[in-house]
């Protein structure tokens, strides 16, 4: 598992879904730290946990061009 | 497996979900032994877990467990949002918090997996399943509303959702 590759898959009026190796950083170059192997990251704009998702896409009717 | 490798913590112990959420029990003074509650609980929230039991345990009812996880996961980020800013207005602690507030992230990823590369997925192979994962899912998302309306109802009366209530322990 250690050299997956990393793969980045935006869901339909949803988050973007990434797995594999990688890292996540601030615009400062820190690292993110990762809890999970895959993580979904904030598309509308509106988590309260950026960058990560937190599903208020949804109350919110975030749709996407699928 | 990417979702049951998150629940089991990735492979470190102490972030197996289980286990975080004894030690949410265990901060709010709760007992973490198994079943400790059994006699408690009303009838209503026994039948959300023997549901999901059941729709697990039958090879045959594969369809309903693929729509009720995919319900479940789809609607679990924002309560648990929910639940961990209402532990932290009263005062808990991380180790309270921590099971409440893993899930909201955990369940965002998770509920496109389980809504899209497993639920759509097994709808668009094995399309004849389709009516039972709308009935697992139509069913998880009305067991689990009776329990909650249930502990919502006792509430607003004044009065414990639990059976026995005011027995001491």
């Amino acid at each position: 598992m250690s050299e997956e590759m990393p793969s980045i898959t935006p869901y339909p009026d949803g988050p973007i879904i990434v797995r594999g190796e990688f890292e996540l950083r601030t615009a400062d170059g820190e690292i993110i730290p990762r809890k999970r192997r895959a993580v979904a990251l904030c598309r509308c704009g509106l988590s309260s946990i950026k960058p990560f998702c937190d599903g208020t896409h949804k109350p919110a009717g975030f749709r996407t061009e699928d | 497996m990417e979702i049951q490798s998150d629940e089991y913590g990735g492979g470190r112990p102490e972030r197996v979900h289980a286990e975080i959420f004894a030690t949410s029990m265990r901060g709010v003074g709760l007992d973490d032994t198994y079943a400790a509650y059994f006699d408690e609980v009303p009838a209503v929230t026994l039948a959300s877990q023997n549901m999901m039991s059941m729709f697990g345990l039958n090879r045959r009812l594969i369809g309903a467990i693929v729509g009720h996880l995919a319900a479940f996961e789809m609607t679990s980020s924002i309560p648990n949002q929910m639940y961990g800013d209402g532990f932290r207005r009263l005062g808990f602690g991380t180790n309270v918090t921590d099971y409440f507030d893993e899930h909201v992230e955990a369940d965002a990823v998770h509920e496109q997996i389980a809504g899209r590369d497993l639920a759509g997925v097994l709808a668009e192979e094995r399309p004849e399943l389709l009516p039972d994962i709308m009935f697992g899912a139509a069913a998880c998302l009305a067991v689990d509303g009776w329990v909650a309306g249930q502990m919502l109802d006792a509430w607003s009366e004044g009065r414990s959702s639990l059976r026995n209530a005011g027995r001491t322990r």
